[in-house]
């Protein structure tokens, strides 16, 4: 009996250990297409130094000076990096998903993620006449000023980074109109963390 | 937004009795900035609405009984005969709205003498009752009246769907039992009269921006909503007229509850799982949409060739799809009332299924494509994708090549859904 529980207590032992070695760390090196062209991004990208002294260097977007939170939005998903390059393969080069640039088209002149797409949060305010054709672009189906969201696109937002909320912004819009929240995750590094991890950005 | 943030600069003491900065109260004030979809803020506010609900629901429920609710399945025959024959009870009459000077009604409203009204209404009619009487040379004459009446009725619900105008309206009414001819001639009529009827669902879908190039479809129903257009008028003229005949077919108290019902709004949009696909339908608190009567009168009347089935309404199993019928015709009814609350219900039946469905369509190629399901029609796909069913000639000419009547579609076909 004691032997027994002794070598469950060792399995045991020998499980926990297995998982603690096991290697969380995501391969940093994808490739997909998007928009009729091959898009690769890796790591240790020969600029990323330049790019993350950029991106750091933009004032933040309040003052006194504020960090994003950490969840955009109740029932909004925050990713990480390695999740992001999974939903560029498996979403957005599956054409059922999009990378989407909250900030406006000054910051994304700076750079971006390859294979983003370009949806500045103000597009999205209820001023903006044109919004329904953008959330028909997005995949949303319209009667009269009706929304149908079953065919929407999953969005991934990202923008310049933790000290700008560009996204959050844009988050909050789409969530005015009912885009789901389940179709819509939150990337908080944005370009700051991008850079800093040294993967490749686009100009 | 800024309230959403963190101040990144922060002060703190070790000491434990200070405690945390984020303390629960701050968080709480954060919440609901961004709790637009599930804050508890609006769990409590849907109470109240509730209440409101259950006492619109007693409100509408109260006269229930004026009402002649036909909810028995076993039916008798001669019952229900006798009920369509029967002249309606003059009070209903004098609450029918007809605002539209169509001289008929007028006769037919007459509340002291029913059947010289009715007679009157059908006088139009009466040369070809003759020679529906003669070709059918045993029928009696009080049967004749009765089949006219029902047939009528029927026949002009049927129309409802497939969207005739009034010539050939009595084609459908009086032709022989649906014989092969005359169901291949249904196509031509269905694509060349009656641009208008498909025009309320794609003017609605048809944003003004729009920069899609108009097809003819497109300009057809552009044209049609310039202001000095007189057709739609003429069209919702006959609209009523069809929505009274049909009251007549279902008996008036059946569609007068349903589309009370949805007048109130005491009904909602039901996902429902049937053949492993989920569906939607409309269902009245007040009163069943589709019963067993409804769907056997219907259906009788079908088979007999009385009435002239819209072939939008076949699935691929080749049933009939009753409970998209029946979505028509209370919108029709509604509409017909040319009350402003009639015209803003019915377009409320079509947000509400519109907002419902969970139709997926895919994108291939730029287009957005659509998988027949088991036990779809083509109208009801319209329903879903335009909140129309009479809008399922957009998706017959959009996909030419691939279907060439709506009752041809089979489960799995891919089927081009226009934007």
């Amino acid at each position: 009996m004691i032997k027994r529980a002794a070598f469950f207590a060792a399995a045991l032992f020998v499980q926990a250990a297995t998982v603690e070695a096991q290697d969380y760390s995501t391969t940093a090196q994808v490739a997909f297409n998007f928009g009729g062209t091959r898009i690769e991004i890796g790591p240790n990208a020969s600029d990323a130094a330049t790019y993350a002294g950029r991106f750091a260097a933009l004032p933040a977007s309040c003052d006194p000076y504020c960090i994003a939170p950490a969840t955009a939005a109740v029932g909004i998903d925050t990713l990480i990096e390695g999740e992001v390059l999974d939903f560029l393969v498996t979403a957005v080069g599956e054409n059922t998903g999009l990378l989407v640039d909250a900030r406006m088209p000054d910051g994304r002149a700076l750079g971006y993620i390859p294979g983003s797409v370009s949806l500045p949060h103000e597009t999205m305010a209820a001023e903006n006449e044109f919004r329904d054709e953008i959330l028909k672009a997005l995949g949303a189906r319209a009667f009269e000023d009706v929304f149908n969201f079953v065919d929407a696109q999953n969005l991934v937002v990202f923008d310049n980074g933790p000290t700008q909320n560009d996204a959050g912004v844009l988050i909050s819009h789409l969530l005015e109109v009912g885009y789901p929240p389940e179709k819509i995750r939150y990337y908080r590094g944005g370009m700051q963390v991008w850079s800093a991890v040294g993967l490749t950005v686009q100009e | 937004m800024i309230l959403k943030t963190h101040k990144p600069k922060i002060s703190f003491n070790m000491s434990p009795d200070l405690g945390p900065k984020h303390t629960p109260q701050q968080r709480d004030e954060v919440q609901p900035s961004h709790g637009e979809a599930v804050s508890q803020d609006d769990q409590y506010d849907a109470v109240p609405e509730l209440q409101e609900d259950v006492t619109a629901y007693e409100a509408v429920e109260a006269p229930e009984p004026e009402f002649e609710t036909i909810r028995d399945r076993e039916f008798d025959r001669m019952e229900w005969e006798r009920r369509l024959t029967e002249p309606a009870p003059a009070a209903d009459l004098s609450q029918e709205p007809v605002p539209e000077p169509v001289a008929e009604p007028v006769a037919a409203m007459a509340p002291p003498s029913h059947k010289h009204a009715r007679l009157a209404a059908l006088g139009q009619m009466a040369p070809r009752e003759l020679s529906f009487l003669e070709r059918n040379g045993s029928m009696l004459a009080v049967a004749g009246v009765i089949g006219v009446t029902f047939v009528l009725g029927l026949g002009t619900a049927m129309w409802l769907f497939s969207g005739n105008d009034a010539a050939t309206e009595q084609q459908a009414t009086f032709s022989a039992p649906m014989t092969e001819p005359s169901f291949q001639d249904t196509p031509t009529r269905a694509l060349t009269p009656d641009m208008t009827d498909v025009s309320d669902a794609v003017a609605q879908t048809v944003a003004p921006t729009e920069k899609v190039a108009p097809s003819g479809l497109t300009a057809a129903v552009l044209a049609g909503l310039q202001p000095q257009a007189a057709a739609p008028q003429a069209q919702q003229a006959s609209n009523a007229q069809l929505a009274r005949k049909a009251l007549e077919i279902l008996g008036r108290n059946k569609i007068r509850m349903l589309r009370e019902g949805v007048m109130a709004d005491v009904y909602d949009i039901e996902t429902y799982v049937k053949d492993g696909v989920t569906r939607v339908r409309l269902r009245t608190i007040n009163a069943p949409l589709v019963d067993a009567y409804t769907s056997d009168v219907l259906l009788k009347a079908m088979v007999k060739g009385q009435i002239e089935m819209s072939k939008s309404l076949i699935t691929p199993e080749g049933n009939v799809d009753v409970e998209t019928m029946m979505f028509n015709l209370v919108q029709t009814a509604l509409r017909s009332d040319h009350s402003n609350a009639g015209i803003t219900a019915a377009n409320g039946m079509s947000r509400k299924i519109f907002a419902a469905s969970v139709a997926r369509t895919q994108n291939v190629d730029g287009r957005r494509v659509y998988d027949v399901q088991t036990g779809d029609s083509l109208a009801y796909i319209a329903l879903q994708f335009f909140g129309n069913p009479m809008a399922y000639e957009r998706i017959l000419e959009a996909n030419p090549n691939t279907l060439q009547s709506p009752e041809r579609i089979q489960i799995g076909q891919r089927l081009i859904i226009p934007s």
